[in-house]
């Protein structure tokens, strides 16, 4: 094989001479993104009114008593009530705002017996509050039944996550907020809204605000519906994680750090993402900083550029269409394979391995079925602006792009003349370009078969000589082959003018004589303009001339349809007839 | 801490006569609950139902103010050798078998108890942790685990302020600690008795069966490895397992009991330099912790099992360095300045060490039970942390 080990940072050389021009970027995105003010929040006042029902499979429990509405009095009540759960409680929360010091915990068994169809409600997402700032970890967790419903409450101030649900099958999270009432502030709680290891989820007419992480997060999951929820002032607004078959329609993603992300990551639990559809989405001024805790993983919320409205993060199948996405100052839409985030995923596998693990860095999660790649992307029917004055693009992950672009602006004033500093739909392709790279003096394979076929070999030879080893999977190398048109990443009718906006990928996709340098590195387009003098390349760097994102057939995704006992929702069910649905 | 069941049956005596003497004088709500020398036997039916409001109707103590000591024949009290922490609470803990009825040995799980069993353990909290013994200490709460034919249903039961009756709580309770001392240091602290449904964060495991997942309440402290140790009984010090077969509380435990799982013992008593002698014993004193103070969650089928932080005892560190998390990013959740689980060599960047040094809420580990940092244990594991080879770059 001939792959350097190393992949080195785009346009190193260029740092010391950009100190300025970025120093200079990064004093004037601080006046036009943050915004401290809050609204004021009008609190309803402490009120019962609940009638209770005591019909089995169907009992009605009104927490807390017309007497006593004292928070400890409302959460001993619930709690109380809920040691005690049995399948089909609803549980009536008070109006008025309750100070809880405990998690309102649940784990799917009363006394041994499995209990489903739980229904928290509450009267009204701005009328009943439980502020969970006193409590040690999440506002509510409920793990391991099926069939719940959480309506019209909010939960604020948790410590960690405000709602989460694990291990349940069919979640309706209606009307309810979840909020941090404190902007950009890094000490608000994780995820809002946080259904992981569910399926069947529908988070519908919902309010989130706040989170320190991503304000509705659908991990894990399978068959996700999330459509007319407010999302703002969030790191991320919206974000379906190592999920399939998700809906993401009808939101508002306003004044988060980014606005809906669709991500595929890393996690070595052999789930991952494909199949998300994203339209008629309002996503508009995601300019907020990065307030996330910082270093966490690889793939984590703290990597979003500031001003990006959509990212997709090594996931496939993935229709993004009829969003209205305005006025961000990174970039509108990012569709990037995993290489952005971790370049040692191209590592090269270690042949002295004794253990699996010690192959490759991520010689586990590719065993484990996980691909870095982005295929079948279609972005078309998108009404993108910016607004003049709307360009100051940031962010540590692809702060390389950004200032080559910088120094591509200032030596190319003829090409670049009144265009936004980096493409408004940015594609990596460097994933691609490996993809489609056969490997020098190989069998026809890539040169990311090449690796990863390396690494199946390698674990033979651990298997044999290790007797503890056990069994392994070997990667299927189907994954890391060369894309077809069939696979490509299309864009079309998005708005992109060319004039304003401009569309282009960082790499070539189709390897030429001058992708790589003389040690094998893979060499963006800003790099072979500026660092090998390739001439040729220039049009392309701010514009997809080749004809990378065009399509003649592009990725349709297809309708999901959440089943939540004999109910269905989506847009070929509950919603048919609304014209955000029609196609 | 010693303690047997018979001495301590007689130390109880003198104690419950000082404590109950003490109540007396108290307003006659409290003379309600005085202490209740108990003569009768243990009232199995009423535990099968689980849902007395007093503790002493349950009648498992031989004075219903000491629940350190019991007299039924079916009684017996046990330790950990690892024992979790618990914001520095003392914990005494007494198995109940039914007659004619035995636990059923198991090498690497949880025993398998018959129907009808109880196990109960009482915390209690010393005003200073260098002079331990239930005399010293206040009641705090005293949690049961019940066997019924389906499984184990858990209840906790909290202590009224003179330690002459406890109550069921299902919705938990707070109980402020105020100047403890440890080893030089003053803490205070709002102890948490568990809801009743927390109960089940910790014991769940989802058990796999022909292709099915079956969520099932288990026990974790009764397993081999923590129980395969001595404990100073009446008639001197005897190793438990031997002890309970004796006694015909347990069948199927090997003859042999080299056999048998040992886990590595850990208290705070100790010294780092008394566990760290070789890297092999660091190593196994670090896995008995880690696999009781951590591996009910973070184990396949535990509530954590999506994590990538895995320590459960049966999987060794060799050649699982990655599934115990060592060089791996967490998946998710704030990180308290950490961007690995576990970095060799350094305990100050790994999350591992970071989340048990911290008493920050949202942060903290484990999430339930855990006021205070547990020095002792913390310093443990960064012993261990600091001591592991390798690199992750």
């Amino acid at each position: 094989m001939r792959i350097k080990h190393t992949y080195p940072p785009l346009l190193t050389t260029f740092t010391i001479a950009l100190a300025t021009l970025t120093l200079a970027a990064c004093g004037g995105s601080s006046s036009n993104s943050k915004n401290n003010n809050s609204e004021p929040i009008t609190q309803a006042e402490k009120k019962f009114d609940c009638t209770g029902s005591n019909e089995a499979g169907a009992r009605i429990i009104c927490i807390g008593s017309p007497d006593d509405l004292s928070d400890s009095a409302v959460q001993k009540h619930l709690l109380e009530e809920l040691a005690q759960a049995q399948t089909g409680d609803t549980y009536i929360l008070p109006q008025g705002r309750y100070n809880f010091d405990r998690t309102v915990e649940y784990n799917g068994m009363t006394d041994n017996t499995p209990v489903s169809h739980l229904t928290f409600k509450g009267a009204g997402m701005d009328k009943t509050i439980i502020d969970t700032s006193n409590a040690s970890a999440d506002g509510f967790l409920i793990n391991n039944t099926d069939n719940l419903i959480f309506e019209d409450f909010g939960i604020y101030e948790s410590n960690n996550n405000a709602l989460k649900i694990k291990n349940s099958n069919g979640v309706i999270i209606r009307r309810m907020a979840t909020v941090w009432e404190t902007d950009y502030q890094s000490t608000n709680g994780a995820y809002g809204m946080y259904p992981v290891e569910t399926q069947n989820v529908l988070i519908e007419d919902s309010f989130v605000k706040g989170s320190a992480d991503a304000g509705i997060y659908v991990g894990q999951s399978d068959n996700i519906i999330v459509r007319n929820n407010i999302a703002e002032k969030n790191v991320a607004g919206i974000e379906i994680e190592n999920s399939t078959r998700a809906d993401v329609y009808n939101n508002k993603a306003i004044k988060n750090t980014g606005g809906i992300l669709i991500f595929d990551l890393p996690i070595g639990n052999g789930k991952y993402g494909e199949g998300v559809r994203v339209f008629n989405n309002h996503v508009e001024d995601n300019n907020a900083p990065n307030f996330a805790n910082k270093s966490s993983f690889a793939g984590g919320v703290h990597i979003v550029p500031p001003g990006t409205g959509v990212i997709v993060l090594s996931t496939s199948d993935v229709e993004i269409f009829n969003n209205v996405i305005k006025d961000h100052q990174t970039t509108s839409i990012a569709i990037t394979s995993y290489l952005l985030a971790d370049e040692s995923i191209v590592d090269l596998p270690n042949p002295e391995a004794t253990s699996y693990g010690s192959i490759h860095p991520f010689a586990d999660i590719y065993m484990d079925g996980w691909s870095p790649l982005v295929r079948n992307i279609n972005v078309h029917s998108n009404d993108i602006s910016v607004a003049e004055g709307v360009n100051d693009p940031e962010g540590d992950l692809i702060a390389d792009i950004i200032q080559g672009y910088q120094i591509f602006h200032i030596f190319n004033p003829d090409v670049a003349n009144g265009k936004t500093t980096i493409p408004h739909i940015l594609y990596d392709g460097a994933g691609e370009l490996l993809a489609n790279t056969p490997n020098p003096g190989g069998e026809g394979e890539s040169i990311l078969q090449a690796i990863v076929g390396g690494i199946n070999q390698i674990a033979e030879g651990v298997k044999s000589n290790n007797p503890d080893a056990g069994d392994y999977t070997p990667i299927d190398l189907s994954k890391f082959a060369a894309y077809e048109q069939a696979n490509a990443l299309c864009q079309s009718s998005n708005g992109i003018d060319d004039l304003n906006l401009f569309a282009a990928s960082v790499f070539e996709t189709t390897p030429q004589p001058h992708s790589f340098d003389e040690n094998g590195n893979p060499l963006s387009k800003l790099e072979l303009l500026l660092e090998e003098g390739v001439n040729e390349v220039a049009a392309d760097i701010m514009a997809d001339t080749k004809g990378v994102m065009l399509c003649e057939e592009a990725y349709q995704g297809s309708p999901v349809t959440v089943i939540f006992d004999n109910e269905e929702f989506g847009c070929t069910s509950d919603d048919a007839s609304n014209p955000l649905c029609s196609i | 801490m010693k303690h047997s069941f018979l001495t301590a049956c007689l130390a109880a005596t003198i104690i419950s006569l000082s404590a109950c003497g003490g109540s007396s004088s108290n307003s006659t709500s409290e003379q309600e609950f005085a202490c209740i020398h108990n003569e009768e036997s243990v009232n199995w039916d009423l535990l099968l139902e689980g849902n007395a409001e007093k503790l002493s109707d349950y009648q498992l103590f031989l004075d219903s103010c000491n629940p350190a000591a019991t007299n039924s024949e079916r009684g017996l009290p046990y330790d950990l050798s690892s024992a979790l922490f618990t914001d520095y609470a003392s914990k005494y803990r007494f198995i109940f078998i039914p007659d004619d009825q035995h636990v059923l040995y198991n090498e690497k799980e949880a025993f398998d108890f018959p129907t009808g069993s109880v196990i109960t353990k009482t915390f209690t909290m010393p005003k200073d942790t260098s002079k331990r013994g239930i005399k010293n200490e206040t009641l705090l709460e005293t949690r049961l685990l019940i066997k019924r034919t389906e499984g184990w249903i858990a209840r906790a039961y909290v202590w009224n302020k003179n330690g002459t009756e406890a109550f069921l709580t299902r919705a938990g309770e707070n109980i402020k600690i105020n100047q403890i001392k440890h080893k030089g240091q003053n803490l205070s602290f709002t102890y948490k008795v568990p809801a009743q449904n927390e109960c089940l964060t910790c014991h769940q495991l989802k058990i796999k069966n022909d292709g099915t997942e079956k969520l099932e309440f288990k026990p974790i402290g009764p397993k081999a490895r923590f129980l395969n140790s001595d404990y100073d009984y009446e008639f001197g010090t005897q190793n438990q397992l031997t002890k309970w077969k004796e006694l015909g509380f347990l069948k199927g435990l090997p003859n042999n009991i080299e056999e048998v799982q040992k886990a590595h013992p850990f208290n705070d008593d100790m010294r780092v330099s008394d566990y760290s002698g070789t890297p092999e014993e660091l190593n196994a004193t670090a896995k008995s912790w880690l696999d009781i103070n951590c591996a009910h969650c973070h184990r396949p089928g535990g509530q954590a099992s999506n994590t990538g932080f895995r320590v459960d005892y049966n999987t060794p560190l060799e050649g699982n360095a990655a599934y115990h998390g060592i060089c791996q990013s967490p998946v998710s959740g704030a990180s308290a300045g950490s961007t690995k689980i576990i970095v060799p060599g350094d305990a100050e960047t790994s999350l591992l060490y970071n989340r048990l040094h911290t008493t920050n809420p949202g942060l903290s580990m484990p999430p339930l039970g855990r006021q205070v940092i547990h020095n002792e244990g913390t310093q443990l594991i960064k012993a261990w942390i600091d001591q592991l080879e390798g690199s992750c770059s």
